[in-house]
């Protein structure tokens, strides 16, 4: 008895056994469900390369600007157009010529050839971007830059030149420094050198807005083929069907119609890269990658990538490869803080230009570049950017011409008859920009082509069958004669030539501040401006994430 | 009182009618727990980590080194104050204090405050990120605390035998 007594008692009560155990299962259900947040956050960024650059800009060098107050967010997004991975190999010939339409390995360099510097308001207003324009002519500061393994290295001031030139030609500097000193590894060099990059291109996108950058993400060819690859396709929309054949080394092969096309990886890298065959040269490919941005935040959503870390997850698996991010990146944080980016409430903008210029340089003996007015591109980018008192209404009114409050539908009639538009003037891309106008009344345009170059009248000929739709044309580009029946044209069919007399609609405001005449600023020592008017150059319509659904229509 | 409290002082509670050989092993597991004030084991595991959070916030860093430290040191002082009945209870109850003390310093202190629930989450996320690591080495050192009070305690028996 005594015995069974004392064994009674060496085991502990039911009750005091239930607590423990359900304090043991409270104890480990915390430690795994905070091990698996731990792990899916890890796995996140880890793997991820990342940069110091944004601190490798010191106070002192030329380019610094100070770290702003409050919590908004500068984030500079950097294309870089580089055929090379982040171990400098070249990609395959291949991949880059048959998948990528590319052009060989040796071309590109390291241009940086999309620069799009965003502000996210921490009040959660709207976020406003600004492209800037690649061939801007502007300072290239030099700085100290702290190559480990070499110590602090002076790169020198670059002078004035080409904006997306400042990361190749500081890269190279760099690299070259590094390889006297005897640095045999390539990635090394490779990643050592793309920093100082990094940092001339922050001093000189700096220099130029005045504003501070905080974050930046950079991503070559390959890392916005394998995004799109990621999400599958994206839908973008064109005003004016696009035909960009490639010919003499030059062109993507782009061919898409006016309206909201489905592309897949390789289409959408010919998207975003096309220049030629487009109204505004360089400046129209600004719009096509803030289009693009658009398009691809629209599929995160739509396929509820964004707001789902697994899914997250899974694309940064993918592109994480092809990306860099500064080394203060938080993903989460971004993703939270960019809600009103994700949420569509974003206008993109491209700077300004005063005009063109030749300035010496380029492989031909001289290169053409856009000459800007450095203070009134500080004066808009500070005043956007400082501007986020109010949370609804944005910095800049918004082109109806770009974000129209309804999608611009074409009509039924406008979807089965083939409408060319044919230009009959010298005037550059003006068939295109009537495709605009007609897309933007809701009437896509089939084909667009030259008329001739001296084509006096405007005129609106179709053929059986489309005698409304070519009535409805003229009213809609208000041009004086009437359109004639010509049997010679297929049935259904209207080819529209534009003559020397019509007058494309004036432009509507887009900005508070428009470009003035020149007023300062370095100008090239050589080469005449071709500057279009006191007014200069605006960076064209604003793209606006919240029209036609995310998808927003651009030439 | 905390349940880690409770567990700690009934651990510590004298009991009644054993035999001679259980009281000599409790009292001899009991060593260092003996001395120490019943409250000591639940006041370290709650004090502790919050400590770290106020002095890291002082510092730069609610979720930095200081916490780490205190966090860690806190518990290996509870294992240590602890009965081993109390064990039970200080063990277990050391993720979920160190956790919502983290996540209340994230909520209460990040600048800028979180503005909405959203914002809250993705907070919680951080605060779970950082205090992951900081439990499981807390943890690890508990357990290497109880091994060592463990063998301590059955060292004399040992020498019996």
């Amino acid at each position: 008895m005594p015995d069974r007594r004392r064994i009674a008692r060496r085991r502990p009560a039911p009750a005091l056994l239930a607590g423990r155990v359900l304090a043991a299962f409270l104890g480990a259900a915390v430690v795994a469900t905070t091990g698996l947040v731990w792990y899916e956050n890890k796995q996140l960024t880890d793997g991820t390369h990342t940069s110091t650059a944004i601190k490798g800009v010191k106070a002192g060098d030329d380019g610094y600007v100070p770290p702003h107050l409050g919590n908004d967010v500068n984030l500079l997004l950097i294309g870089l157009d580089s055929r090379r991975d982040m171990n400098g190999n070249d990609l395959p010939t291949q991949f880059v010529e048959d998948a990528l339409h590319a052009g060989s390995s040796g071309i590109g360099g390291y241009n940086t050839n999309v620069l799009i510097l965003m502000h996210i308001p921490a009040n959660g207003g709207r976020v406003t971007a600004y492209s800037i324009p690649r061939d801007d002519y502007v300072e290239r500061p030099g700085g100290n830059a702290d190559v480990p393994g070499l110590g602090t290295i002076k790169v020198p001031d670059l002078g004035m030149g080409k904006i997306k030139e400042a990361y190749n030609d500081a890269k190279a500097y760099a690299e070259g420094k590094l390889t006297a000193a005897g640095v045999k590894d390539k990635a090394k060099v490779e990643a050592e050198s793309r920093e100082v990059g990094r940092e001339a291109t922050l001093r000189a996108v700096q220099k130029l807005t005045g504003v501070h950058v905080d974050h930046l993400a950079e991503v070559n060819l390959l890392g916005f083929y394998d995004v799109v690859k990621a999400i599958g396709s994206i839908q973008v929309c064109l005003k004016a069907p696009a035909n960009d054949p490639i010919e003499y080394g030059a062109g993507t092969g782009l061919k898409l119609p006016a309206g909201v096309s489905t592309i897949d990886a390789a289409t959408a890298l010919q998207f975003v890269r096309q220049r030629y065959h487009l109204p505004d040269s360089d400046l129209s490919r600004t719009h096509r990658q803030q289009a693009f941005l658009s398009s691809v935040t629209h599929a995160l959503r739509a396929k509820g990538v964004l707001g789902d870390i697994g899914s997250m997850q899974s694309l940064f698996g993918v592109v994480k490869n092809d990306i860099v991010i500064d080394n203060g990146w938080s993903v989460l944080d971004f993703a939270q803080q960019a809600s009103n980016l994700t949420g569509g409430n974003a206008t993109f903008s491209t700077l300004p230009i005063k005009g063109y210029a030749d300035v010496p340089g380029g492989s031909g003996g001289k290169t053409s570049v856009n000459l800007v007015d450095p203070d009134l591109i500080k004066k808009t980018v500070t005043t956007a950017f400082g501007n986020d008192a109010a949370v609804a209404p944005p910095p800049t009114p918004v082109s109806s011409a770009s974000a129209p409050s309804t999608p611009a539908t074409p009509s039924t009639a406008a979807t089965k008859t083939t409408i060319t538009v044919n230009n009959g003037t010298k005037t550059v891309g003006l068939a295109l920009k009537i495709s605009g106008v007609l897309f933007d009344n809701g009437i896509a345009v089939t084909k667009t082509g030259n008329g001739g170059d001296n084509v006096a009248h405007t005129t609106i000929r179709y053929g059986t069958g489309a005698a409304d739709l070519a009535k409805q044309i003229q009213t809609k580009l208000g041009t004086k004669t009437a359109p004639t029946a010509d049997k010679t044209l297929p049935a259904d069919s209207i080819v529209v030539t534009i003559g020397h007399d019509y007058k494309l609609p004036p432009d509507k405001p887009t900005r508070p501040t428009k470009p003035t005449s020149a007023t300062s600023g370095a100008q090239p020592s050589t080469g005449a401006a071709s500057t279009p008017g006191s007014n200069g150059i605006n960076g064209g319509d604003d793209v606006d994430m919240s029209s036609q659904n995310g998808i927003p229509c651009v030439y | 009182m905390s349940s880690a409290a409770r567990a700690s002082t009934a651990g510590s509670r004298p009991r009644t009618g054993r035999g001679p050989a259980q009281r000599t092993r409790a009292d001899q597991s009991r060593s260092t727990s003996s001395r120490a004030p019943r409250w000591l084991p639940a006041a370290a595991l709650v004090l502790g980590p919050a400590l770290g959070a106020l002095l890291g916030k002082a510092i730069g860093g609610y979720h930095g080194p200081v916490f780490a430290l205190l966090t860690i040191a806190a518990a290996a002082l509870a294992a240590a104050a602890a009965t081993p009945s109390g064990r039970w209870w200080v063990v277990p109850a050391l993720p979920p204090v160190a956790w919502l003390i983290a996540a209340a310093a994230e909520l209460a202190w990040h600048n800028p405050p979180y503005a909405d629930t959203k914002a809250k989450a993705v907070g919680l996320v951080h605060a779970t990120t950082h205090v992951f690591p900081v439990t499981l080495a807390a943890l690890a050192v508990m357990g290497l605390v109880i091994a060592i009070a463990t063998v301590r305690s059955r060292r004399p028996r040992g020498r019996r035998a």
